[in-house]
């Protein structure tokens, strides 16, 4: 018995998730993730189940041992409903491959969800560090705080001269990925994000659309992150990206202006009717609303709109994911009536924020 | 387990080489998957898998890690490496993915001088445990009680680590 209740946790979007935290306007939330693997073992798709239990109980050992984890349960994928799972994987505690494979994997988490283990995942372990807004150091320290908690007491898989070794080799080396959530509708709008694109590539950072699948992007959520993880020092694999995303911020400030100053009232028009429809519409799909709330971000970050705080359309990203709605209803739900569900929780959120 | 997906080549210093990610790599790497087939961006140059068929090629496929007896094959296939051990055994033919990918072939990052310390002090203490026990039921108490020495000397370091 893992003892968990993904109904102790529903009811908030988790302290990196809730929406604040510095230039929270366009960047949401920061994040670090490393990958390590423990020596002596083949990586984790190519483990037999005694494998992967000798694995996982090895690392789960070395976590206990660790501060970060004092006041954690460890949360066996096997043990709980794939709708708790979905809960999870929403809020980036376990990735979407938890999803489908459970046997012998598991995470724990901190109470405020801003550091993370997975066990098993693609490697034999994935330590994240969350923070909310533009916080990369933040993120960072987490992240690797609890590496150094976990390395005396777990042998890893390292080389002297390739780093640390990773299942894929495009994490080798580090085994560190840092990334930033952000929203870009200026650039998008603007047709920019092309040109934003091909320059972050040459500077060895991609960036790719947030929600959905493969190329879709949904709501102008884009994760924007470092591309190689072997040959440069952690520290500096942040101070690139931190940089990078500097210059983001002031690329997306500038498109949004120069798109108000050439096309004021279509835009007006375009955020006031997202925020009507988040108002009232009784039935809306995940695509629908993120770009609504896209556009009303971008209403609320030119002032325009004034009632309703970024973080609260901050929290909405999380709270009208499925698993999110139908947990909060304690009851399970097909599309359309998750549609409906969240047409009611984005009312509720905006006429709450109205009224105070 | 996620197969390699995504086959590219790529022309890197007049030298062809293959790429094979799986599909969650591929995408973090900025490569758009759904265009993969068809790709102008850069300098890459699409649709070309590694079939260049000549003996040498056909060599460095077959060759196998000790360790876990993966073939650089299935690292093709797969776009993943079957153990640590791997990256040893596959040396030579990683060295331009590494390339490609970070840029580099030498880590310059965190150092894991430390790694495993506490975990090889316990695991010598075990056995030290498994010694004793067999001295006390051999009677060799003069042993028992330098081999309690050590292990109480052992259990102070690690209590000091952590
Ligand atoms: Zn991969
Ligand atoms: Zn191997």
């Amino acid at each position: 018995m893992s003892g968990f209740d993904a109904n102790d946790i529903v009811g908030t979007p988790g302290a990196w998730l809730d929406g604040s935290g510095d230039e929270n306007e366009i960047v949401l939330s920061s994040r670090v993730r490393i990958a390590r693997n423990l020596h002596g073992h083949r990586f984790t798709h190519n483990c037999d189940n005694a494998e992967l239990d000798a694995i996982l109980r090895k690392s789960l050992d070395a976590a206990r041992r660790t501060r970060a984890f004092a006041r954690s349960r460890y949360i066996a994928m096997g043990e709980i409903s794939t709708l708790d799972r979905q809960l999870l994987a929403e809020r980036h505690l376990v990735s979407r491959d938890f999803l489908h494979n459970s046997a012998s994997r598991g995470v724990l988490f901190t109470p405020d969800e801003a550091t993370s283990l997975m066990i098993n995942e693609e490697d034999h372990l994935r330590i994240q560090g969350f923070a909310a807004g533009f916080d990369l150091g933040g993120a960072f320290r987490r992240a690797n705080d609890l590496d150094d908690q976990l390395a005396p007491d777990v042998e890893i898989a390292y080389h002297a001269r390739l780093g640390y070794l990773t299942a894929c080799p495009t994490n080798l080396g580090t085994g560190m990925r840092v990334s930033v959530l952000v929203h870009l509708p200026g650039l998008v709008h603007s047709k920019e994000i092309h040109k934003l694109l091909e320059s972050l590539r040459k500077l060895n950072h991609s960036i790719r659309g947030f929600f959905g699948e493969g190329s879709e992007v949904m709501g102008n959520f884009f994760q924007l992150s470092n591309s190689a993880a072997l040959g440069t020092p952690e520290d500096v694999i942040v101070k690139n990206l931190r940089e990078m995303v500097v210059k983001v911020i002031q690329y997306e400030r500038r498109s949004r202006e120069l798109l108000f100053h050439k096309a004021q009232r279509l835009l007006e028009d375009k955020v006031w009717r997202a925020y009507g429809l988040l108002r009232y519409a009784r039935s809306v799909n995940t695509k629908e609303a993120l770009s609504l709330i896209s556009a009303v971000r971008l209403g609320v970050g030119a002032g325009l709109v004034r009632d309703v705080p970024i973080q609260t359309l901050n929290q909405l990203v999380v709270y009208i994911q499925p698993a999110h709605l139908q947990k909060r209803r304690g009851t399970t739900m097909d599309a359309q009536e998750r549609d409906a569900a969240r047409a009611e929780c984005i009312r509720e959120a905006l006429s709450r924020s109205n009224r105070g | 387990m996620r197969p390699a997906k995504v086959h590219f080549t790529e022309i890197v210093n007049d030298n062809m080489v293959a790429m094979n990610l799986c599909l969650e790599c591929a995408e973090e790497k900025g490569i758009d998957v759904n265009k993969a087939g068809s790709y102008g961006l850069g300098d890459l140059v699409a649709g070309l898998i590694d079939d260049t068929v000549d003996s040498e090629a056909e060599r460095i496929s077959k060759v196998r890690c000790p360790s876990c007896g993966y073939e650089y094959s299935d690292f093709k296939k797969i776009g993943r490496l079957g153990c640590p051990d791997c990256y040893d055994a596959f040396e030579a033919q990683l060295v331009q993915v590494l390339r490609h990918v970070h840029g580099s072939t030498q880590h310059a990052g965190k150092k894991a001088a430390q790694v495993g310390e506490r975990a090889a002090l316990r695991e010598r203490m075990n056995v030290l445990r498994e010694e004793l026990s067999e001295a006390i039921r051999t009677e060799d108490y003069e042993r028992a009680a330098a081999i309690r020495d050590e292990i109480r000397g052992l259990e102070a370091q690690v209590e000091d680590d952590a």
